[in-house]
């Protein structure tokens, strides 16, 4: 119960810190664009009050003292008001990100766990096997194919297979006769626009699982218990699996979080090469309209998002290790 | 936390220092034998030696690579969009410049900035990292906490709502951006390794005869350090050239000099693969994977000092 | 032990799920049943018109209000202005008015159309054109143009509508004209227009709207349109864009049939896809300009910005910044061919400074500018002469026509630097005039007036740090001044073509700003399903698929067979 109450003590640190990083980055930088920007607002057309207020309160123009400008911007927040977008008015921001939001959550979720899992068990195969062909030939393949840029891989995906090959669609999320809907044309068709999107997260992420898991369990196959249990004559294989990747497991758990992290920034820019229509894609288009409230707020969502994750997979570490569930390892 | 994809070597790394039962068995001898020891360890290792021979063509492309280029990085007279070719190895660009110039260039700048912003981003990881581990107390918890949450933001989406406020984008705005939303990660490393070495026999030895704690960093902790310093070194240079990339990519970046990650940009921008161009795309994306590996596979053999199970028999 | 179990078989669930999406995903993929863009689209009804040129932001937000600023590109299809204005050579076509009198040079007087309904069956009126412009005066911030700082009062007099002036103001007619007109039964009881949301459009245009998804939506003919009869395309498809250089991919790959997109090398990417069919055509649109902040030494001496004019090479920014799609950009502000009725005879060579170092370097030193020992250019107190150009992030082509500028003005010693701010603190920088050098986007109008009084206007060059949104090179000149007043007063083209010609030899003299090469409006057409389209032999439209063009150009096309 400590261990769950200090992991949220921390999530709660964690969010407050996004939120004010993002309430200060505009007013340190020199120049401040916001009243560019408010001008622009102007242009399109009067903002309601209330929504001028929540512009005003995150792009830093300077209105009150700053306690209470960041009162007002805390508040905002809490209320979920965190004002129009540009590119996008009149809708909310919000509105516009919680459009966006599950194409992101969905397919980098999905394929994150799976290069994970795939990668882990490539890492324990790699490792049991050290030194064997498959071990030295796959870190450095792996060590290769995660050292490429997300967005070159994109690229070189739409080049070689939707351009060329016109085997997938060159870019967005779904056809666009079909209407969302939950019915099998639709879900084939965003399920086939996916693929490349997914290809790339895989092949780019799955290096950084296996290596990892490879060395932890490296390290662990030199423990003595399993010097004891291969002594006791238990099948390799059992050794393996049973012992050895289990507890190399954990450490990699806690890492998967902080993993997560990478796997989402290379994503952002992933969607960007395949107009993918999640939060990655918003963000660069948020850039090129200078949509700073949009920007600022899809930040503050994605990183909720792994600080989530990171909260879960803390949880899933807790259940599996009793030390880090007492505060033993950090 | 670096913003990309290839912290994966460093990874292992955290993973190691969690463990730090493990770097008990690290026998701490005399500190010039381990050194050149290290050094042999180090080159002993297949992958390592790889990765040193390609840092060492990228690093000799980066000095020599203007004197050997075909051309004068300025010359924007050629013929525009050309295939490849033998007057032009990797076909001219857009605006009529050749390909294979602006990537002996951009070696120069692209490392530039990968080793700059990983040394600026080691040095706050290290400075951090130090000051926990040595200290303890409150000033551990303080700073355990700083780095812990740092960790855990996205760190290319930070990058990029700072650099898109920052009015003007200099390679010097941009190396600042990555190394102060990446120091974290080499921090939490380094002041773990910090916390085991300051526990030693012979640092407690210094410290009870009154040493200046800075006498002792220096003389005892930090060359028994080395080997987790330019590990994360690398991890950092690794991935402040992907991220310079990433800012490039998406227009934060300042397209106005010569580096990898710009030419990506303007051959996206110049519609290159469309034109049949894919030698403009693929040979600055293939320049930054084979440096990005070259960090990594050197990283192997440096695990291997750090921890002699990862040592190749 | 337990625990590990349950953990060992919830990661196994989920690679299970994992392996499972793997199956699904490629088992979509097999050829079997290859869905792809392309093949649906060919699939389609011949009658389709398939546009790349809406992006959304990224994606499509279901508003067809046309005083939304992030509206559909396809509300321009639903709404109608009262007479379409060819901006490439300022011809005016009736459209919902019939034709136009002056009484005076302070009144105009519009008959209105009869006969046309709007989409929702409602008769539409010479009431609802007062409406609207009444409407904008009531809401000052739709009234873009700024037509009620000269207009008085707008009136219904019959089927006619008579506008009023404050004072003589003739070329505002190019603005009332292309004023889109809205119904006045809907729009009276909305109180907050920038903001309303508008799914369901009631205008007079040709074209409402069918289906709509975030990722396409479709226009399909409005049957009771006042000339049904000439629109024979009867759907419209809007796709989502993607980011360029997928869509440049899309058009390539002929998904499209008509897009408007800067494509590289057009002839070999697009052109011999489908050598047929498949045509461009890129007239210009506006003039791309290099300013010079005319309130900062060395840029208020005249020599010095003809030197300049001389020094950069146009040519080669047409060519490779532009790819050799524009045309050099006459110092007199016009776009040529189309505006080639007012060109001032008397300048030479259309107006363009020719490239010409040897001159540049030779008008410097008459001016009394030295240079030093190491061959830089010096100011008149001794110093090195240096200066910062201004572009917008991400703006490619500009940003390397600014480079080649960079090394053009090296050649007279001069160091430029390239900034590439963000377009909200360049467009800050411009307004406020915090600014060495900066490019600058002007021209284009049906009425060379609009452009010269924007760019010369001393009225609105403010100085240094106060807002102007016009003027920002803040040129200021009495004699300019009295020739766009004489123009204002003009109703005969004869009369304001003398205006013209005069204001164009100050420009050529006294270069306000360097005119660069004429920003091109880029469009691609395929001619498989309609022909018809606009072309430079045939100049009936701008070739764009946004703005008011497509309501001429849809009128135009016809069935290939």
């Amino acid at each position: 119960m400590r261990f769950i109450l200090r992991k949220f003590g921390f999530l709660v640190l964690t969010v407050w810190v996004a939120i004010t990083l993002n309430f200060i980055i505009p007013r340190l930088m020199p120049g401040n664009p916001a009243e560019a920007m408010m001008a622009k607002y102007a242009q399109q057309g009067p903002v309601p009050p209330q929504q001028e207020r929540a512009l005003e309160l995150m792009l830093g123009l300077p209105t009150g003292s700053l306690w209470q400008q960041y009162w007002g911007y805390i508040n905002n927040i809490i209320h979920g008001n965190f004002g129009v977008s540009y590119s996008f008015f009149p809708e909310s921001v919000l509105s516009v990100i919680l459009q966006a939001m599950p194409w992101t959550l969905i397919l980098v979720g999905i394929v994150t766990i799976l290069q994970f899992i795939v990668g882990t068990l490539l890492g324990v195969y790699a490792a049991w096997h050290r030194g064997k062909k498959f071990d030295s030939s796959a870190t450095v393949l792996f060590s290769f194919t995660s050292a490429f840029p997300y967005f070159w891989i994109a690229l070189a995906l739409i080049y070689l297979l939707a351009f060329i090959a016109h085997w997938f669609p060159i870019s967005g999320g779904y056809s666009g006769s079909l209407s969302p809907a939950f019915n099998l044309p639709f879900i084939e068709s965003v399920v086939y626009h996916s693929i490349l999107p997914a290809i790339t997260i895989f092949i780019t992420g799955i290096g950084g699982s296996l290596l990892g898991m490879r060395n932890n369990m490296i390290n662990t196959l030199g423990e003595d218990y399993i010097f004891l249990a291969r002594a006791e004559g238990l099948k390799s294989k059992t050794v393996a699996i049973r012992y050895a990747a289990r507890n190399a497991m954990l450490p990699i758990v806690t890492n998967f979080a902080m993993s997560l992290g990478l796997v989402v920034g290379g994503s952002l820019l992933m969607e960007t090469v395949f107009a993918y229509p999640g939060m990655g894609y918003l963000m660069s288009t948020a850039i090129s309209n200078q949509d700073y409230p949009l920007l600022q707020t899809l930040f503050l969502f994605i990183t909720i998002s792994v600080l989530l994750a990171n909260f879960a997979a803390d949880m899933v570490s807790g259940i599996l290790d009793p030390r880090v569930r007492k505060g033993a390892a950090r | 936390m670096m913003a990309n994809q290839i912290q994966k070597p460093v990874s292992s790394k955290r993973a190691q220092a969690n463990t730090l039962s493990l770097l008990n068995q690290i026998v701490l001898s005399g500190k010039a034998m381990r050194r050149q020891s290290a050094v042999r360890t180090v080159w002993a290792n297949h992958k390592a030696r790889i990765g040193i021979v390609i840092l060492g063509i990228f690093i000799l492309v980066a000095i020599i690579g203007p004197s050997i280029s075909p051309y004068s990085l300025t010359n924007t007279g050629f013929t525009v969009s050309q295939p490849p070719s033998l007057a032009h190895w990797l076909g001219t660009t857009q605006s009529g410049q050749d390909v294979f110039t602006q990537l002996l260039y951009g070696a120069r700048i692209s490392m530039l900035v990968g080793f700059i912003a990983g040394a600026i981003t080691i040095a706050i990881a290290l400075i951090v990292g130090f000051l926990a581990g040595y200290f303890s107390g409150w000033i551990d918890d303080v700073l355990s906490l700083l780095m812990n949450v740092m960790l855990v933001l996205p760190g290319l989406p930070l990058m990029i709502v700072i650099a898109s406020y920052i009015p003007s984008h200099g390679i010097w705005e941009i190396i600042l951006v990555m190394s102060l939303t990446g120091w974290a990660f080499g921090g939490r490393t380094l002041r773990a390794q910090m916390l085991t070495l300051s526990r030693q026999d012979y640092v407690v030895a210094a410290r009870f005869a009154g040493e200046n704690p800075i006498t002792i960093i220096f003389r005892e902790i930090l060359p028994n350090m080395l080997s987790y310093i330019i590990a994360n070194f690398f991890g950092a240079v690794t991935g402040a050239i992907l991220a310079e990339a990433g800012l490039e990519f998406l227009g934060l970046g300042n397209p106005s000099i010569t580096s990898w990650g710009t030419m990506i940009y303007w051959a996206q921008n110049g519609d290159a693969l469309l034109n049949g161009q894919w030698a403009w795309v693929l040979a600055p994306g293939l320049c930054i994977a084979l440096l990005a590996t070259s960090l990594t596979l050197i990283n192997f053999g440096i695990d291997a000092i750090a921890n002699p199970r990862l040592q190749e028999d | 032990m337990k625990r590990y179990q349950v953990v060992g078989s919830v990661i196994a669930t989920l690679g299970f799920a994992g392996l499972a999406t793997v199956i699904t995903t490629f088992g979509a993929a097999n050829p079997g049943q290859k869905i792809s863009d392309g093949a649906r689209v060919a699939s389609n009804l011949n009658s389709t018109l398939v546009v790349g040129v809406d992006n959304g932001s990224p994606t499509f937000t279901d508003n067809f209000n046309p005083y939304a600023p992030s509206n559909r590109t396809g509300t321009s299809y639903i709404y109608e202005p009262l007479f379409f204005v060819n901006n490439l050579n300022g011809k005016v076509t009736p459209w919902l008015a019939t034709s136009y009198a002056w009484q005076g040079n302070k009144k105009l007087v519009v008959t209105i159309r009869k006969g046309v309904k709007w989409n929702d069956g409602q008769p539409f009126s010479a009431k609802d054109v007062a409406f609207t412009f009444n409407y904008l005066r009531k809401n000052p911030s739709l009234d873009s143009q700024g037509l009620w700082q000269v207009l008085s009062r707008v009136t219904v007099n019959g089927n006619k509508v008579e506008f009023t002036f404050k004072s003589s103001n003739v070329p505002t007619f190019y603005a009332i004209a292309s004023t889109l007109i809205v119904p006045e039964h809907v729009w009276a009881s909305i109180s907050n227009p920038a903001t309303k949301v508008i799914t369901d459009p009631i205008g007079t245009g040709p074209y409402i709207v069918g289906n709509f998804t975030p990722e396409q939506y479709t226009l399909k003919k409005n049957p009771t349109y006042w000339q049904a009869n000439k629109v024979k395309v009867n759907n419209v498809e809007f796709p989502v864009l993607g980011n360029n250089q997928t869509a440049a991919l899309k058009l390539s790959s002929g998904q499209w049939d008509w897009a408007t997109l800067f494509i590289p090398n057009v002839q070999k990417t697009y052109v011999a896809q489908d050598p047929a069919n498949n045509k461009y055509w890129f007239p210009g649109g506006g003039i791309a300009s290099l300013a010079l902040n005319l309130k900062k030494v060395p840029f208020n001496n005249i020599a010095f910005r003809q030197a300049l004019a001389y020094a950069i090479n146009k040519q080669q920014i047409a060519q490779q910044a532009e790819d050799g799609y524009v045309s050099v950009g006459s110092q007199a502000g016009l776009i040529l061919p189309g505006q080639k009725q007012w060109l001032n005879p008397a300048l030479p060579n259309h107006g363009i400074y020719l490239y010409n170092l040897a001159k540049a370097k030779q008008i410097l030193s008459k001016a009394g500018y030295k240079t030093n020992s190491q061959g830089k250019l010096l100011d008149k107190s001794g110093k090195p002469i240096s200066f910062t150009i201004q572009v917008p992030a991400g703006w490619s082509d500009t940003i390397q026509t600014m480079q080649i500028i960079q090394s053009d003005l090296s050649k007279l010693g001069i160091d430029v630097q390239v900034t590439t701010p963000q377009y909200a603190s360049y467009s800050q920088n411009m307004n406020t005039g915090q600014f060495e050098a900066s490019l600058m986007f002007y021209g284009g109008t049906a009425s060379p007036y609009t452009s010269y009084n924007t760019l010369l206007n001393s009225e609105y060059a403010t100085p240094i740090g106060q807002n102007t949104t016009t003027n920002q090179e803040r040129f200021s000149n009495s004699r300019v001044d009295q020739l766009l007043n004489n123009w204002r007063q003009a109703t005969s083209q004869v009369a304001q073509r003398k205006d013209a010609y005069q204001i164009e030899a100050v420009m050529y003299n006294q270069i306000p700003v360097i005119s660069l090469d004429q920003a091109a409006t880029w469009s691609e057409y395929s001619t498989k399903k309609f022909i018809g389209w606009p072309s430079a032999s045939n100049p009936y439209a701008s070739p764009s698929p946004w703005g008011q063009s497509p309501l001429m150009i849809l009128t135009h096309l016809v069935p290939r067979s």
